[in-house]
């Protein structure tokens, strides 16, 4: 039997944005745990998130580079799991209405081009970090909620 | 002197005249509290007096200057506990504020304590709370409605001037009823939900409990308006709503949904609605028959969208960053399972698996999408009769308050008191409860009127002539 090969990538972005997706703490990097941190990316209960208009302006230009098409409405869904280095145990994320769509990449194999098709941009928030001792785990939540593109 | 029996319009204008000051107030209001809260038990947590006395030393300016104001627990307020009168939350001090309270602060009010609520939210008789049942100013024995019963209780035994409530399915007009005083759920979006700790994030709304429709009015304009931390709070222009109470009513059409009157409606209720229909008339107001024919499907609609948002709002209790951790956990699953067994009573539990459930891959087209467009049905509803209509009338809960432990074991039937009241929140109107009558037994009876959203005028408007031409906001309980 024989067998054509597709693979599909599913690639993960950080946007360069001042403050993170939804608050606006610092997205420095490398600065002392849990020093850039508020609130809303602690999860805390009431704390409500605010988009981030500078990642919505950037995601749009990757989406644009990419040739997708701009959804005209599109909305944030909630991706529910449980890890601890999820603050809410849901992950903003896009599911039915990405901001994107039906976008495509040309690239040379060789000399020859080739046409990636590019099924949808979609923005979404990242989790935190852990770190594992023997008995325990620490928490840093500096990235939870960096603007991140899928 | 008694001047915890006052409203706040009446107090603050003897604090205008210089005839009292905040203090006299304030003590009055802890006067009442002592010989009364170890019966009525509207408190989850209070703050501490010696705090208080030093707050109000310091003049306070402002629109509410000096006005002893109750919180309901799941309001944020910097460094004082905001429990959701949950285990699952004890100890947790939130390290900020709630825009409402910030508001309520700039506007000079004192914070006596948090109210006691059903655990979340999750209830229509304050007997879920973690604290124990709060018990009906009315009548000791019976439930003072939920889930937010403390605030109401503590407005009706005059423990606080006014008091702060949440609103998904009914929490702030069905207690507001059963303790006979007066509970706004404002339109979805008119005021800020920063620091509201979330049950169901399309219908919670915050709103104020209060004596009398002006003290409802004034607290919407301290409270109500756009901001940038809630992106559901909606950008427009906010009232002074006092200005609409004196407006003649003549003329307005009310529709009265023939949905609303049928069985299940006790015949005391019932009686005092079709009185108070009858005022209305009296004053001018154009009665008309209506129908909202998706009303039956109300109850079944909510109790598919509310314990889904519910389930997933829920999920950052995990005993991981703040609130209570359960010991002895093997490893993170375990201390998951642990924490959340032992921090949620048994409403909470059982929502959270409704809601898990319905969301859950495989049911999610055939419960929760399909009651979205159910709510489509509800509000295209009221749409139609708000094209014809400047108000409907209604009763704010099928019966007076029930008695203690009468519904706990039978959730179905504890759903119920909420029938009259999810709509509006499914549709996101403004609806308020007023007190309307009472039983042959002394127990409270409430009205509820609704408008089109952001209507709140109509509805001040409406609220304040029924209650110059009767007396049923002027009685105490018998405490």
């Amino acid at each position: 039997m024989k067998y054509d090969v597709y693979i599909g990538l599913e690639v993960h972005l950080q946007l360069s944005t001042k403050t993170k997706a939804f608050c606006s703490c610092s997205t420095i990097f490398g600065e002392s745990p849990n020093s850039q941190t508020c609130p809303i990316c602690l999860g805390f209960p009431g704390a409500l998130p605010v988009l981030n208009k500078e990642a919505l302006k950037s995601a749009v230009k990757v989406a644009l580079a990419l040739n997708c098409s701009i959804a005209e409405e599109m909305k944030f869904d909630r991706k529910n799991y449980y890890y601890p280095d999820l603050p809410k145990n849901f992950q903003i994320s896009q599911y039915d209405k990405p901001l994107s769509y039906n976008g495509h990449l040309d690239i040379k194999v060789g000399s020859a081009p080739k046409r990636i098709r590019i099924r949808r941009v979609h923005m979404e928030e990242d989790a935190g970090k852990l770190f594992h001792k023997d008995e325990y785990s620490l928490v840093d939540y500096d990235r939870s909620g960096t603007a991140l593109l899928e | 002197m008694d001047l915890n029996k006052h409203t706040a319009l009446t107090l603050l204008k003897m604090l205008g005249a210089g005839r009292i000051n905040a203090a006299e107030i304030l003590d009055d209001v802890l006067r009442r509290i002592d010989v009364v809260d170890g019966k009525v038990k509207a408190f989850a947590s209070a703050v501490d007096r010696k705090i208080l006395r030093q707050k109000i030393s310091i003049p306070r300016k402002g629109a509410l200057g000096g006005i002893p104001i109750i919180l309901k627990d799941n309001l944020c307020e910097a460094g004082y506990p905001a429990t959701c009168s949950s285990k699952i939350l004890k100890g947790f001090n939130p390290p900020y504020n709630a825009t409402v309270v910030e508001k309520l602060e700039k506007a000079g009010a004192i914070f006596l304590g948090k109210a006691n609520m059903d655990e979340f939210a999750f209830g229509s008789s304050c007997e879920t709370s973690c604290y124990g049942a709060t018990r009906n100013p009315w009548d000791l024995e019976r439930i003072p409605g939920g889930s937010s019963g403390g605030s109401a209780a503590a407005v009706a035994a005059d423990e606080a001037i006014m008091a702060l409530g949440s609103d998904t399915g009914g929490s702030i007009r069905q207690p507001a009823a059963l303790c006979g005083v007066v509970g706004l759920k404002p339109t979805y979006g008119r005021v800020s939900r920063y620091g509201l700790i979330a049950f169901a994030s399309s219908l919670d709304q915050i709103g104020p409990i209060t004596k009398d429709v002006a003290d409802c009015a004034l607290l919407l304009n301290v409270i109500a308006g756009y901001d940038e931390r809630d992106s559901t709070s909606a950008d427009m222009p906010v009232f002074d709503y006092l200005k609409f109470l004196d407006i003649d009513i003549s003329g307005l059409k009310a529709g009265v949904p023939k949905e609303y009157f049928v069985e299940g409606l006790d015949k005391e209720v019932r009686e005092a609605v079709r009185k108070s229909i009858s005022i209305f008339k009296k004053l001018g107001v154009k009665i008309a028959d209506i129908s909202l024919p998706h009303t039956k499907y109300a109850v079944s609609t909510y109790y598919i969208i509310a314990p889904a948002e519910a389930s997933s709002n829920l999920a950052r209790f995990d005993g991981v960053q703040y609130g209570a951790r359960c010991s002895g956990a093997k490893n993170i699953i375990d201390m998951y399972k642990k924490t959340r067994s032992e921090g949620f009573g048994d409403e909470a539990k059982r929502r959270v698996m409704l809601g898990t459930y319905v969301l859950s891959s495989g049911y999610y087209d055939a419960y929760y999408l399909k009651a979205l467009k159910v709510r489509t049905k509800i509000k295209e509803d009221f749409d139609k009769a708000f094209s014809d209509c400047d108000f409907i009338l209604t009763p704010t809960s099928p019966t007076a308050a029930f008695k203690i432990g009468e519904k706990t074991n039978d959730p179905l039937s504890m759903y119920l008191s909420d029938i009259y009241t999810i709509p509006a929140n499914l549709a996101g109107i403004p609806a308020i409860s007023i007190p309307c009558g009472f039983t042959q037994g002394g127990l409270p009876i409430g009205l509820q009127i609704l408008a089109k959203a952001f209507k709140e005028d109509t509805i001040f408007k409406a609220a304040h002539a029924f209650e110059k031409n009767t007396d049923f906001h002027n009685r105490k309980a018998p405490l």
